[in-house]
Order: structure tokens, then C-alpha cells, then sequence
């Protein structure tokens, strides 16, 4: 008997630790749920950069697919509009910008819940306690990342119906590196067809990268990639590849490495000029890796830390022959 | 005369040691380059010649940047010369070793440094990095060996930015890429768009406040 009360507790931890584990993943697959088929319209703040942004964000989920507008309520006027996989970015006075999704991705799941929670994480996942975002109740939940290569995320997830409130990035040591959170939402508000329209005066023309132009030999392809990064961060794996032409029809291929939450995206194409020295540019926390060689530009993009775009980026290797590489680029004297 | 001093009995100069040189001189035709090129990228033994020319002439253009220890050189060899004497050969004692291999290598320095016209400079190196091999202008044959390194632009702090970077073009195809990276990721929206509407741009920059002076 006195073995069985010195086990209980014991025995009590092992029975709460899956509860526990299920109960991140149920909050987890809500958040997913409620992002996907809910409606919503509300006002949000980032900050990044020592600079806050405020936006308006208008959401529908319906039978047409996710229509969506956010725009920004300081600073210079600038809309994004997204009807399905079609994403319009309208500047006021400027030429706008329309992106047909070119690339026949396959889909990540928004969280893929068993990346984050499985052994073989690049992440530790933990229940965060009770708190008020934008007049609501929420709970938090913390993905932090393992190693220095990709950031974590503090969720604030709404009670009542799992959706997303507040976005923290947070660095490997657990400080914010970037927050974005709403200061007012209505969820299951009723969005019509006006809400969803630019505002903006009409722009000055359109650059549009339909790229899909069935029968003219232009139609993206998906399949085995012709180059691959010779360096990776543990735990980033290839989600998907695209081919595709741009303007002047040549071949650009697309590269999608994801660890289960940080995604890289990498494009490579011919050179458009002169070999030039590597960078890696910031965005809040956003970085972009961009170089040249003679014969190839490559471009990574990836909510990661910059060191991870300029490992990913910096050299290149062919799938088929391991041995032939080709650095990028080539230090000009 | 010794007939071992006949020009016609002296060892011929290696053929490859001769057009390493007149490359590294940039005197070298392209057929010539070119075969010198792939014979050398499966040689280690040519391979490890061009560096020391390089070595060498980059110290006579003052570039090398690594430590010049003649005298530590010259002594470690003797020394080493000394550990692999065969057995039953009179050895000196460690101590008069020391001291031999010191004297030669001072020698042998203090000619080095004449020859050289004094451009041996005692530069500090860092404990722990590494030494760049090829310190000298680059040519096609150092592009061949050189492709490990990690490309000049990667220097920490540094900020280089291609002069395209401040372009129309440039922006747009950036803002492309990231909304293209939003729709592959199939990431909510608002999480991975607030980065392209937020996006500071030299175009739109404002004008920077004056200052209010008050008199109060």
C-alpha cells in the first residue's frame, strides 16, 4: 500500500503529460480551424524595428475562398487585397502589384502541430498562462525554438473561439524579436462585398505576374529540383518545388524548406547583370539573401534569423551531381 | 671540371614549377592556363607548389597576413631532422640542438630578410583564425581552390548593398518574392503580409519634422 501512495504521484505525472501535450495540440488545431473558416474584421499594431504600424485587417471565409483586405491606417497609403491565391498590392498613386500564386506549392498545414510537438523538434512547446488581448481572453502558448537558426513564437490564442490575437517572435533566448497583435477584432462579423474593395484612387497602371498562361508552354511544373542548397539548419527539410518562366521565358525555380514552423523560400534563376557581392536585407524580421554569380541570382526569403538565410543562400549545388558546385558569387577584387 | 657540372648533366626544371610561375607572373597563355588548370586540380603536390609561390609572393608584395617565423621554422626542422637520425649516428644534446638549430635559423633569417629587401613585417595574428591561403591578386587558378571560401560580402557589420537595391525594379520584384513566399507558405495572411504593407521605402520616405523652437 505505502508503494502505491510513494508511486502516486509519479503515476499522476505520467497520466497529466499527455493530457498536457493534447491540450497544445487541441489549441493548436482551434487556432487552425478558426484562421481558415472564420470571419473576421479588426484593427492590429506590429512592432518591429523600434517602429509600430497600425492596419485594418478585413477577413471572409466563404463559399468564394478567403477574401481579404488589410490595410494600413498610418504612414503612406498601401492595400493588400487577396482574393483566393490572387494578391493585389495596391499603392496610392503607383503602379500596383498582382501576384497570381505561380507556383503549385504544396500545401503546408498553417501550424503542422506533429513537426512542433514531436521528438525530432526543432522547437519545445509549452502552455502559457491566462491573459487580455484586445478585450478578450486569451490563452498562450509557447513555441521556442532549440538553436539559433529560426525564431519561436508566443501565440495568444482566443479563448472562446482559438483565434489568433497576438503574434510574439521570440529569439532563441526568449526575447521578442517582433509582435503583431490585435487591438480590436470582430470574429464571425458579417463582411460585405464593399468591405473588401480598395479604397485607394485608382493606380497608375499594373504590373501583374500571372505567370500561368496555359498552352504557351509556361505553366509552372512541380517536380524534382535542378539546384539545392549545400547547407541547411538542422531540421529544415524541402516542402515543395515549382518551376516557372519569367518575363523574358526562362526557366526559375522555386524552393520551399520548412522545419514544421519557420518556412525558407528560395528562388533561382539566371543572372540579370554583373556578378555582385552577397547581402542579406532586413525586414523586421524578415530577411532576404540575395546574390549573383556569372550564371545564376539567388534570392532566400524566410522569417528567420539572418544567419540562416546567408547559410541557405550563400551556396548553391546542383541535385543531380553533389560535386558541382557553385559558390555564390564569386568575391569581386 | 666535374662532368656532374656540365649544364647538360643538371636536373631540367619541372615543366609545371616553370608555367606555375609564368601564371602566377600573368604571362601565360590560355591553352597553356587551361591544361595547367586541370592538371593541377588533381594534384595535390602541384597544388601545395602554387601555394607556396603565392606565399611567396605575396610576402614580396607585403599581402601575406600571416605570422613570418623563419627562425622558429628553420629550428622546428632541425629539430625534427635530429628526432629521425638513424640509431647508432652521434647525436648532440638536446640543449646544443636547440642552440645549433637556433644559430642556422637566425642565419638563414637574417639572409631571408635581406633577400626579401626587409618586407618581412611582424604582423599580429589572431590566436584562432585561420590563415587565408591565398592572400596575392586572385587569377583562374586560385578561383579553382578558393571556392570554400566564404564570400567577401559575409563579413559581420559590414553593410554592402548592390546599388540596385535602391531601384523600382528591385523593390518590386522584392515585394514579389515575399508575397509569393506568403501564398507558398499558405501562412495566415495578416502574419505574413504586415511585413510587405510596413515595408519602409526610400520613395515614399517623408520629410523629417523641423524642430519646434519656442520661446518659452
Amino acid at each position: 500500500m505505502s508503494r502505491v501512495v510513494r508511486m502516486a504521484p509519479l503515476l499522476l505525472l505520467a497520466l497529466a503529460m499527455p493530457a498536457a501535450a493534447e491540450r497544445l495540440e487541441d489549441w493548436l488545431v482551434r487556432m487552425d480551424h478558426a484562421m481558415s473558416s472564420m470571419s473576421y474584421r479588426g484593427s492590429l499594431i506590429s512592432l518591429r524595428s523600434g517602429r509600430i504600424d497600425t492596419l485594418r485587417v478585413v477577413h471572409r471565409a466563404g463559399e468564394d475562398g478567403i477574401r481579404e483586405r488589410i490595410y494600413t491606417l498610418d504612414g503612406p497609403e498601401r492595400e493588400l487585397l487577396r482574393n483566393r491565391d490572387r494578391v493585389r498590392f495596391v499603392f496610392s498613386d503607383r503602379e500596383s502589384l498582382v501576384v497570381d500564386k505561380p507556383f503549385p506549392s504544396r500545401l503546408l498545414p498553417r501550424i503542422p502541430i506533429e513537426a512542433i510537438l514531436g521528438e525530432e523538434s526543432m522547437y519545445r512547446v509549452a502552455a502559457g498562462g491566462q491573459e487580455r488581448v484586445a478585450g478578450r481572453t486569451a490563452r498562450r502558448i509557447e513555441i521556442l525554438p532549440r538553436d539559433e537558426f529560426r525564431y519561436g513564437r508566443s501565440l495568444s490564442l482566443d479563448v472562446e473561439t482559438g483565434m489568433l490575437l497576438r503574434s510574439v517572435l521570440l529569439d532563441q533566448s526568449g526575447r521578442a524579436v517582433e509582435m503583431l497583435s490585435f487591438v480590436d477584432i470582430e470574429i464571425d462579423a458579417s463582411i460585405d462585398d464593399e468591405a473588401l474593395r480598395s479604397a485607394l484612387r485608382e493606380p497608375a497602371g499594373e504590373v501583374n505576374y500571372r505567370d500561368v498562361e496555359p498552352g504557351a508552354g509556361t505553366v509552372p511544373t512541380a517536380g524534382a529540383p535542378n539546384w539545392l542548397p549545400a547547407t541547411l539548419p538542422p531540421g529544415f527539410r524541402l516542402s515543395s518545388v515549382g518551376h516557372t518562366r519569367d518575363e523574358q521565358g526562362r526557366l526559375v525555380e522555386h524552393l520551399l524548406f520548412s522545419d514544421g514552423l519557420a518556412c525558407v523560400s528560395i528562388w533561382i534563376e539566371p543572372a540579370a547583370g554583373p556578378p555582385s557581392l552577397p547581402t542579406v536585407e532586413s525586414l523586421g524580421a524578415v530577411h532576404v539573401f540575395l546574390g549573383q554569380s556569372e550564371d545564376l541570382r539567388v534570392t532566400v526569403v524566410g522569417e528567420v534569423p539572418p544567419e540562416t538565410v546567408r547559410l541557405i543562400g550563400q551556396r548553391m549545388r546542383r541535385a543531380a551531381a553533389v560535386d558541382a558546385r557553385e559558390p555564390l558569387p564569386e568575391p569581386t577584387p | 671540371m666535374d662532368a656532374n657540372d656540365t649544364p647538360e648533366s643538371q636536373p631540367n626544371p619541372d615543366p609545371s614549377l616553370e608555367r606555375m610561375s609564368a601564371l602566377a607572373d600573368g604571362e601565360l597563355d590560355r591553352e597553356s592556363t587551361d591544361f595547367l588548370l586541370r592538371r593541377t586540380a588533381g594534384d595535390d603536390g602541384l597544388r601545395r607548389r602554387w601555394d607556396r609561390i603565392h606565399m611567396v609572393r605575396a610576402c614580396l608584395q607585403r599581402e601575406y597576413p600571416g605570422r613570418v617565423d623563419l627562425v622558429g621554422a628553420v629550428r622546428d626542422a632541425v629539430a625534427s631532422e635530429a628526432m629521425e637520425a638513424a640509431p647508432g649516428r652521434g647525436r648532440l644534446p638536446a640543449l646544443a640542438r636547440y642552440g645549433l638549430g637556433g644559430a642556422m635559423a637566425a642565419g638563414v633569417a637574417a639572409l631571408a630578410v635581406i633577400g626579401l629587401g626587409h618586407r618581412v613585417d611582424s604582423v599580429p595574428e589572431p590566436a584562432s583564425e585561420p590563415v587565408a591561403g591565398f592572400v596575392s591578386q586572385t587569377t583562374a587558378l586560385d578561383r579553382q581552390f578558393s571556392r570554400e571560401a566564404v564570400p567577401a560580402g559575409f563579413v559581420a557589420g559590414r553593410d554592402l548593398r548592390p546599388a540596385q537595391s535602391q531601384t523600382p525594379e528591385y523593390r518590386q520584384r522584392l515585394d514579389r518574392y515575399l508575397i509569393q513566399h506568403g501564398q507558398a507558405t499558405s501562412a495566415s495572411g495578416f502574419v505574413s503580409f504586415t511585413p510587405i504593407l510596413t515595408m519602409p521605402r526610400t520613395e515614399e520616405a517623408e520629410e523629417p519634422l523641423s524642430p519646434v523652437v519656442s520661446d518659452d
